[in-house]
């Protein structure tokens, strides 16, 4: 393994975070925090001395591939957790180191967990920087590295296979970085986009940013306790509720749709699956909640509203549906383990995977009554190669073991089995709420260090899909240079 | 620019290889899934599964919008296809590799019909390349310029020749020579010589002149090529084939070993000058039975890289002047340091040579009044072609030798109603020409820049 120039382009990725920490700071001064402004100068300076080291002292130039891609990413996203929590604990915001990087790691991976039990009492500067993650983390960390830095030459692709894996990896146009540039374009025009349209609704631009970072990314940090149930405005939470289903769509459709305006792109078997679940689970649990709610209405604006925020795990509430009867609270739970579609900023075994291994599934149980059959499986008319199956299937192995493993760590915690599920399921999946004390109004700060420590890892497992984390830890493969 | 190669074998990879490192925009056609996977993993480009010659894959691969469209597979029919349906679906240029030696004959009629912008034959330039290195042992490079009118040759001065007796303008006007010095190589700096100046032993020089009196000015200049008289062939290839074509017009009559019975009738009936001698090449017998010791090149053309590999060690092991290799597996090129066997031809970077040269001309061209650009001497000089647009006075209508052109310039040839003419003092450039200058270190733009 070329550990020089992983050195090397991880003090990149440091040097980046430096200048996106100018963000928090101009807000610091809008609102006259000079506290906050001056936990992140430091930090700034950290960061930036930090990166420049590791970047001037590895000049030598090696190759990436597909080993160190996977390594830098992981340590690039492990690094800036590290050093984005930092302001946190220096300005006392959240004095415990364990819980802000918690908390940093929750908002790079768009997770959206929090430990914090008062929210509003962050300052304007630190909420800002807390949602900015989500909105950084949600389209990757690397793939805005590679924007502002070209790393790299023709050899980035294997960094952006690593961060973006998806079941089948798709570039838009020919070239990783144009295709990066597209992509951010699209996000950035649709992030815009909502935040004027909740600036119509009402909200301040403050809280209009940070909705629309937590949406954008599918993360899901809000400056108020209550969420986006805060601001009891039925336009809000239904622009919010679509735009969290538009993130959590392919951005590849985003792009044939809106710049090449081609419209059989809608004919795309995980955007119909995707569309099939949101309608039926709306349908049903307003069904189920209907009594709940003075009228049709309100009970269709909260089915809908947590069904999209949940699918496409972001986490915003606007109702605490932990209290909701049980088939609404068990088939939420279903859909934090869906997840949303491959490509989008959402987290999650994500539809694609789902639709593939249905059909994996299909053709298995097909060859016990023609044993000597032989049958591709097609999706969206092509024909899927049989190493894209076998992926998908060891994905779902590893899915299921990371799970089990934090289920069982979790449970030296002694919280009660629901909560144990349902929070390494809300973290490992990137949606943030879970049940119980990790509900829609609790936190997870009641839990151990240990516990932290295995849901932040989870956290990052599933946002960089597991592949990179196993890497790591496969012993033949470690061979340092 | 946006370009698709279809077919992505032995050739196309490597030229797929060099586009992504220039900075195209490339996708990638082929039928095999594990090849893509593997110019996927380690290329930033596009690959797209299926047929090249059809129209809904090269829908897909973003025909309508291509600047060029490369078909290298291995079927010339095929690639003929392909560019055929590209052109038609909007593709700006096309370039489709064909090897039948037959087909080759009607190349200027095909190309023509079919609206190729050029033809590439691997074994054919593969032929070229041995056959220039054959015949000019001095000679670096050849660069053919203007679609192929006039050409630059770079060579090393190793020997005193007419050249390195008198300064330049002396020998310009006493002995008639009609080829351009344009650049001077001399250590690290490259210099565009003046009247003055005198070539010495061990300069690296390069010189235009157009296509057809190229030969006869190096020999008027008196660089002496050592022609080797016994020439051993093994392996009686398509690369074989059209050498042997080019020896037979010089008269030169190489020995030919093949295995193969029905290529040995083949060649003797083509070739009746030639020997050809039937019998398994690495048999050591049967080469010394034929005088191997005492050839002067031997070429290992056979179709099998590694049997090429140890001829050619074993030839350089019994001091063989000249020795070649053909090596076509881009694995085995890398491991093979040039000198162990020889000099090593490898037919996909030769390829990849023309069609990036092709590339960067047509990139360029379109830029001001560039027409094409080429860099040379290492790329310390540019070579760039200018369409004359301009009615600038000061420029049109006067003897080059009154014009104030600026330093480190010199115009090389003018093209006027598609001949090519080195130019002398007394030659005027006029509107609707085409001008080629040689510049070192220098961004042209247009040719009005060439003025102080």
């Amino acid at each position: 393994m070329n550990i020089r120039i992983i050195i090397r382009i991880a003090g990149i990725i440091l040097l980046c975070e430096a200048a996106l920490m100018a963000a928090p700071v101009i807000v610091g001064l809008i609102y006259h925090e000079p506290d906050s402004v001056i936990a992140f100068l430091i930090t700034m300076a950290v960061t930036a001395a930090v990166g420049l080291a590791m970047f001037f002292l590895n000049r030598s130039h090696g190759q990436v591939f597909q080993r160190e891609g996977f390594v830098i990413v992981t340590a690039g996203w492990l690094l800036i957790s590290i050093f984005g929590c930092v302001p946190f604990v220096i300005s006392g915001s959240i004095p415990n180191v364990v819980d802000a990087f918690f908390e940093t790691i929750s908002g790079f991976t768009t997770t959206g967990a929090s430990i914090l039990s008062d929210v509003e009492a962050l300052s304007n500067s630190m909420l800002f920087w807390r949602s900015f993650t989500h909105w950084v983390g949600g389209m990757g960390v690397l793939a805005f590295v590679m924007i502002l830095a070209p790393l790299l030459g023709t050899r980035n692709n294997y960094l952006l296979q690593a961060e973006t894996p998806g079941p089948e990896s798709d570039k838009l146009v020919p070239k990783a970085r144009s295709t990066v540039k597209i992509l951010y374009g699209i996000y950035f025009g649709m992030t815009l986009v909502l935040v004027l349209l909740l600036m119509a609704g009402g909200m301040s631009l403050f809280d209009s940013l940070i909705h629309s970072f937590g949406t954008a990314g599918t993360g899901g940090f809000s400056n108020y306790s209550d969420s986006v149930g805060h601001f009891r405005s039925g336009y809000i939470e239904m622009v919010i509720g679509v735009f969290m289903l538009l993130f959590g769509v392919n951005f590849k459709i985003h792009y044939f749709l809106l710049l090449k305006r081609k419209l059989s792109i809608l004919k795309n078997e995980e955007l119909i699956t995707y569309i099939f679940i949101t309608v039926f689970a709306t349908v049903t649990i307003m069904v189920s909640i209907f009594r709940m709610f003075p009228s049709g209405w309100e009970a269709f604006r909260a089915a809908f509203f947590q069904v999209s925020s949940i699918l496409t795990s972001t986490g915003f509430s606007t109702a605490n549906f932990d209290i909701w009867p049980q088939y609404p609270r068990t088939l939420l739970l279903v859909l934090m383990l869906i997840g949303a579609c491959a490509g989008s900023t959402g987290g999650g075994f994500k539809v694609a995977r789902l639709v593939l291994i249905a059909k994996a599934a299909k053709r298995g149980v097909n060859r016990l009554v023609h044993p000597k059959a032989i049958k591709a499986i097609r999706m969206d008319g092509k024909t899927v190669d049989e190493i894209v199956l076998s992926n998908a299937g060891v994905y779902l192995i590893l899915y299921i073991f990371i799970m089990v493993i934090s289920v069982v760590i979790l449970s030296l915690d002694n919280v009660t089995f629901e909560e144990n599920l349902s929070s390494v399921t809300a973290c490992f999946n990137n949606i943030g709420p879970a049940y119980g004390a990790m509900g829609p109004v609790g936190n997870y700060g009641g839990l151990s260090i240990l516990s932290k420590l295995v849901l932040s890892f989870d956290m990052l497992a599933g946002r960089l899909e597991i592949m990179p984390l196993m890497i790591l830890l496969l012993p033949g493969d470690r061979h340092l240079r | 620019m946006k370009i698709i190669v279809v077919g992505n074998g032995k050739i196309g990879s490597l030229i797929s290889e060099q586009l992504v490192q220039e900075g195209h925009d490339v996708v990638a056609v082929d039928t095999q899934e594990r090849v893509l996977r593997s110019l996927q993993s380690r290329l930033d480009l596009i690959c797209i599964n299926g047929n090249g010659a059809t129209a809904k894959v090269l829908t897909e691969a973003g025909v309508m919008d291509a600047d060029l469209v490369l078909s290298v597979s291995e079927k010339d029919e095929l690639n003929l296809l392909c560019c055929l349906i590209a052109r038609k679906l909007g593709a700006k240029h096309t370039i489709a590799r064909v090897r039948t030696p037959e087909y080759s004959e009607q190349m200027d009629l095909i190309k023509n019909d079919l609206g190729l912008s050029m033809i590439i034959n691997p074994d054919l330039a593969t032929a070229q390349e041995i056959f220039a290195l054959l015949r000019y042992p001095n000679v670096i490079s050849v660069e053919k310029f203007s679609k192929g009118k006039f050409e630059l040759a770079e060579m090393l001065i190793e020997d005193d020749c007419l050249l390195t007796q008198a300064p330049l303008h002396t020998i310009m006007a006493n002995h008639g020579f009609r080829a351009l010095i344009c650049t001077v190589r001399r250590g690290s700096e490259t210099f565009i010589p003046n009247g003055d100046f005198q070539i010495q032993k061990g300069d690296v020089i390069s010189l235009s002149a157009q296509s057809e009196v190229m030969e006869e000015a190096l020999k008027a200049a008196g660089i002496k090529s050592r022609v080797p008289r016994k020439i051993m062939i093994v392996g009686a290839g398509r690369i074989a084939i059209y050498l042997m074509e080019m020896m037979q017009k010089i008269g030169m009559n190489p020995t030919v070993i093949e295995s193969d019975l029905e290529r040995c009738r083949d060649i003797s009936i083509r070739f009746p000058n030639a020997l050809v001698i039937r019998s398994d090449g690495t048999e050591k017998e049967t080469l010394f039975e034929e005088g191997f010791t005492d050839t002067d090149a031997f070429l290992a053309l056979t179709g099998t890289d590694e049997v090429n590999i140890l001829l050619g060690m074993n030839a350089i092991n019994y001091d063989i002047q000249k020795v070649f290799t053909k090596i076509s597996r881009n694995s085995l090129l890398e491991l093979t340091e040039s000198g162990e066997a020889g000099t090593v031809v490898s037919p996909g970077r030769i390829i990849a040579d023309r069609v990036i040269s092709y590339v960067r001309a047509t990139a360029t061209a379109g830029h001001g009044d560039v027409e094409a650009l080429y860099h040379v001497a290492n790329g310390t000089a540019e070579v760039v072609e200018f369409g004359v647009v301009s009615h600038n006075p000061r420029l049109i209508n006067i003897p080059l030798k009154d014009l104030k052109l600026k330093k480190d310039l010199l115009v090389c040839c003018i093209i006027r109603n598609g001949k090519a003419l080195i130019p002398g003092g007394n030659d005027m450039i006029m509107e609707k020409d085409h001008v080629v200058v040689v510049t070192v270190n220098r961004r042209l733009k247009s040719l009005d820049e060439i003025l102080k």
